[in-house]
C-alpha cells in the first residue's frame, strides 16, 4: 500500500510541477511579449526626441505610468550611446525617477537582477547611485561586486585600489579577468597607484599582471622605467606581462630590455620579447631574431619569424636568405612565415 | 537434489537478484535525487543573463580567442551551412579549423568551391598525434577559416590535427552536424573569464534539433519532433544536462564534456597529448586524462559545466541507429573506466576517484548489467510465481513515477 501511495504522491507532485511550469511559461511569455512591444513603442518615440535635442519632459510625462519600461529601454539604449545623446537619455531616466526602479533591484534575491542593476548604475551617476553601489561592494556574489566596482570607477568615484581588490576577490582568492576592465579605467586617472600595485612583490601575481596590462592605456611614458624593472621580475607571469606591455607601448627606449628578453631562459618570455621587438621595430635585433628561428620551441620560432616580417625590408631580407640556406629548421620556419604572411 | 530443495535454491536466487536490482535501483535513484537537489541550488545561485547584448557588453573586451575545431567526414550536404553558421557566431575572436577527415564524398570540393579556397602553408607544432595532413586551404577573404585535408583517421585523429594547427589559447570541439546558438561561445567562456587561473574546460548544454525549424544553419524555431524515440531523448538530454552535469560540476567531479560542444584550454589538452586514438569514448577520456594529469601534478583547477550555452544536435530516430549510438557510448565508457581504473577510490584522485569514478561505476558499469538482469529475470520470476503481482506492479509504478518526477524536476 505504501508503495502505491508513494507512486501516487510522486505522480501528483510531477503533475503539479508540470502545470506550474506551463502556467509560468505562458505568463512569462505574455509579459515578455508585452514588454517588448512597449519598449519598441518607447524607443520609437525616443529617437525623434534625441534627434531634435528637446522634448524629454513631454516624453517622460507620456510614459510616466510605464516607469519600469522607460527605465529598462533607456538603460539599454544608454549603454549604446556616447556624448550628448547619452546625456539626453540620462536626463530622461532621471526625470523618469529611474532610481526608484533600479536601486531596489540591488537587493533582489536573484543574482541576475542585482547584477543588471549594478551595471545599469554605471550610466547614471548620482549620490544615491554611489551609496547604493558602495553597499553592493559587499554583495555575496562576486560578479555583482565586480560590476559595482566597475560602475563606481566609471562614475569617477575615487575608490582605492585596495578597496576594489577586497571587493572583487573570490573565496579562493582568485580574480576575474574583468578586474582588468576596472584597471584600464583606473590607468587613465591614477597610473602611479596602478604602477605601485604592479611593482608590489607581495601582491597576488594575477593582480600584478592585470595592473601591468592596464598601464599602456594611459599613453603615459613616465611608467616606462617601472615596466622595464618588471621585465626583470622573478615571477615569470610578471616578466611576460611586462614585455607584452612594452610591445604595446612600442617605445624605442625599451630596446635594451626587450633585447635582454630575447635571451631569457624562459621560452614564454622569448615569445613576447620577439613580439615586442617586431612592434618596436628593433632592426638591430634582426640577427638575434634570425637565431631564434632555430629555437626548440615552436611558438618562439613562429613569433620571431613574424617579428622579422614586421621589421620591414631588413627582416624580409633575413627571412629570404634563411629560406634558401641556414639550418633545416630555420629554413623551414622562414619559408612558412614568408608563405603565410607575405602570401 | 530433490524437487523442493531445487525450488528453494531458485527462490533464494530470485530473492537475491530482486534485492540486487532494487538495491542498485535505489542507489541510482538516490544519485538522481541528489543531482536534482544540487542542480536546483546551483541554478538559484547562477547569474544566467537572458540578453546576448548584455553578455557582449560585459565580456567581449576580455573574452580570449577560441579556435573552433570541426571534424568532417562525408558531410557534403551540411558542411557549408555549418561553416556559415560558425562564421556568424557572436564572439569577438574565433578561428575556424575544418578538418576533412579523408571523406569519400565531395566535402572538400564543396568547401573549396564555396569559399574559393586556395592551398596555403601553415606552420604548426605536431604535438598531438594524427594521420598525415595532405594539404591546408585558406583564403584572404576569410582569414579566420582554415580547411585541412588529411588521411582518414577518425574523429579524435581529426581533432588532434586541428588542435595542433590552432593558435588560440582556447579550443572548442564541435560536431560538423551540430548547430551552436549565436551567443553560445560568449556564454561558455564565462568561467575562463571569471576564474582564468583555475578553469581548464567548460561544457555547455546539448539540446535536440529534431523538430526544430532550421534556416541557414540557425535554429529559428524550437519545436518538438514527431518521432517518439526523439521525444524520449529530449527528456533524457534535459535530465542529463540540466540535472546530472550541473550537479557533478558543482561537486567538482564532472568527468564528461560532450563531444558535440566543449571548450578547453589548448595547452592543457596538449599536455595530455590531445585526444586518445585508441578509444571510441575520446571525449570522456580527454576529461578523465585532464583530471588525472592535473591531479598527478598537484595543480588546482576547475572543469565547469555552464547550463546556458546551447548546442543543437540531431538524434537518431530509428531503433537501430539509436542502438548503435548507445552501444558506442557504452563501449567508450567501459573502455575509459577500465583504462583509468586505478583512479577508482584512489585517495590521490580525491573527489574524482570517489565520486566521479563511483558514479561511473554505478551508472555506466554496474547499472546497465543489473538493469538487463532485472528486465530478464524479474518477469521470469513472476512467471514462475516467485514474485507477487501486486508488489511487482507497485514497484514498476514507483520506478516509473520516480522517473517522471526526476525528469519534470530537472526542468523546474
Amino acid at each position: 500500500m505504501m508503495i502505491w501511495q508513494a507512486t501516487a504522491a510522486l505522480f501528483a507532485i510531477s503533475l503539479g510541477w508540470t502545470a506550474l511550469m506551463i502556467a509560468s511559461r505562458f505568463s512569462r511569455d505574455r509579459v515578455a511579449r508585452r514588454n517588448r512591444k512597449l519598449k519598441r513603442a518607447f524607443l520609437t518615440e525616443l529617437l525623434p526626441v534625441l534627434e531634435a535635442g528637446d522634448g524629454e519632459a513631454e516624453l517622460v510625462d507620456r510614459w510616466r505610468r510605464r516607469g519600469s519600461i522607460m527605465s529598462q529601454a533607456g538603460l539599454e539604449i544608454a549603454s549604446l550611446l556616447r556624448g550628448m545623446e547619452r546625456a539626453q537619455v540620462q536626463k530622461i531616466l532621471t526625470q523618469a525617477s529611474w532610481e526608484s526602479t533600479v536601486i531596489p533591484m540591488l537587493k533582489s534575491r536573484k543574482v541576475q537582477r542585482r547584477l543588471a542593476a549594478a551595471e545599469a548604475l554605471a550610466y547614471l551617476p548620482s549620490r544615491k547611485t554611489t551609496a547604493a553601489l558602495l553597499a553592493a561592494l559587499k554583495d555575496r556574489h562576486r560578479t555583482v561586486r565586480e560590476a559595482a566596482a566597475l560602475s563606481l570607477v566609471m562614475n569617477g568615484h575615487p575608490l582605492a585600489i585596495g578597496e576594489i581588490l577586497d571587493a572583487v576577490s573570490s573565496k579562493r582568492a582568485t580574480y576575474s579577468v574583468r578586474v582588468s576592465q576596472i584597471f584600464s579605467i583606473l590607468a587613465l586617472r591614477s597610473i602611479k597607484d596602478l604602477s605601485r600595485i604592479a611593482l608590489d612583490g607581495d601582491q597576488d601575481t594575477a593582480v600584478r599582471v592585470m595592473a601591468i596590462q592596464a598601464l599602456p592605456n594611459a599613453g603615459d611614458y613616465t611608467v616606462l622605467p617601472d615596466i622595464e624593472r618588471l621585465a626583470g621580475d622573478g615571477e615569470l607571469d610578471v616578466r611576460i606581462a611586462a614585455l607584452r606591455c612594452l610591445g604595446r607601448i612600442a617605445h624605442p627606449a625599451a630596446a635594451a630590455t626587450v633585447t635582454k628578453g630575447l635571451h631569457d631562459r624562459a621560452w614564454q618570455v622569448r615569445v613576447v620579447a620577439a613580439e615586442a621587438a617586431g612592434r618596436i621595430g628593433l632592426v638591430d635585433q634582426v640577427g638575434r631574431l634570425a637565431e631564434l628561428l632555430d629555437d626548440n620551441l615552436w611558438w618562439v620560432r613562429q613569433r620571431s619569424g613574424e617579428a622579422l616580417m614586421a621589421l620591414g625590408p631588413a627582416g624580409l631580407q633575413a627571412l629570404g636568405t634563411l629560406k634558401d640556406g641556414g639550418t633545416a629548421r630555420k629554413n623551414r620556419t622562414a619559408a612558412l612565415v614568408l608563405s603565410e604572411l607575405a602570401g | 537434489m530433490d524437487y523442493f530443495s531445487g525450488t528453494e535454491i531458485l527462490r533464494s536466487f530470485a530473492i537475491t537478484v530482486s534485492w540486487l536490482v532494487i538495491g542498485v535501483g535505489l542507489v541510482q535513484s538516490a544519485i538522481y535525487l541528489s543531482h536534482l537537489a544540487i542542480a536546483r541550488r546551483v541554478l538559484g545561485r547562477t547569474a544566467i543573463e537572458p540578453r546576448s547584448e548584455t553578455l557582449w557588453q560585459r565580456y567581449s573586451d576580455v573574452a580570449p580567442p577560441i579556435a573552433l575545431l570541426v571534424p568532417a567526414y562525408n558531410e557534403e550536404k551540411t558542411i557549408v551551412e555549418s561553416v556559415y553558421s560558425l562564421l556568424a557566431l557572436a564572439y569577438p575572436h574565433t578561428e575556424i579549423i575544418v578538418v576533412n577527415d579523408g571523406s569519400t564524398d565531395s566535402t572538400l570540393d564543396v568547401l573549396k568551391e564555396t569559399f574559393r579556397l586556395e592551398p596555403v602553408e601553415r606552420s604548426y607544432d605536431r604535438i598531438a598525434p594524427h594521420a598525415e595532413i595532405r594539404s591546408i586551404f585558406g583564403t584572404p577573404r576569410l582569414p579566420r577559416l582554415l580547411v585541412v585535408d588529411k588521411v582518414n583517421g577518425g574523429k579524435a585523429d581529426a581533432l588532434n590535427a586541428a588542435i595542433n594547427l590552432a593558435r588560440s589559447p582556447l579550443i572548442a570541439a564541435i560536431d560538423a552536424d551540430s548547430i551552436l546558438d549565436a551567443d553560445s561561445l560568449i556564454r561558455a567562456v564565462r568561467p575562463f573569464v571569471n576564474d582564468p587561473l583555475m578553469t581548464v574546460a567548460t561544457g555547455g548544454t546539448v539540446r535536440i534539433a529534431n523538430g526544430c525549424r532550421i534556416r541557414s544553419g540557425r535554429i529559428v524555431g524550437v519545436g518538438l519532433p514527431r518521432n517518439t524515440l526523439a521525444l524520449f531523448q529530449i527528456i533524457e538530454y534535459l535530465r542529463a544536462f540540466l540535472a546530472a552535469r550541473l550537479a557533478l560540476s558543482a561537486l567538482n567531479t564532472l568527468t564528461i564534456i560532450s563531444g558535440a560542444f566543449g571548450v578547453f584550454r589548448r595547452n592543457v589538452v596538449l599536455e595530455v597529448g590531445g585526444y586518445s586514438l585508441d578509444t571510441v569514448g575520446e571525449d570522456l577520456e580527454l576529461v578523465i586524462k585532464i583530471h588525472r594529469h592535473l591531479m598527478d601534478q598537484g595543480r588546482d583547477y576547475a572543469i565547469d559545466f555552464v547550463p546556458d550555452p546551447v548546442c543543437w544536435t540531431e538524434v537518431p530516430e530509428s531503433l537501430m541507429t539509436l542502438g548503435n549510438q548507445r552501444a558506442r557510448w557504452q563501449r567508450g565508457a567501459l573502455e575509459v573506466f577500465f583504462k583509468h581504473i586505478r583512479m577508482l577510490g584512489n585517495p590521490r584522485y580525491g573527489r574524482i576517484g570517489f565520486i566521479g569514478f563511483g558514479h561511473m561505476l554505478i551508472v555506466d558499469v554496474v547499472g546497465p548489467v543489473v538493469e538487463v538482469l532485472g528486465y530478464l529475470l524479474i518477469p521470469l520470476f513472476w512467471a514462475l510465481g516467485f514474485l507477487e503481482v501486486g508488489y511487482l506492479l507497485a514497484f514498476l509504478g514507483l520506478t516509473f513515477s520516480f522517473g517522471v518526477f526526476i525528469s519534470v524536476g530537472s526542468r523546474m
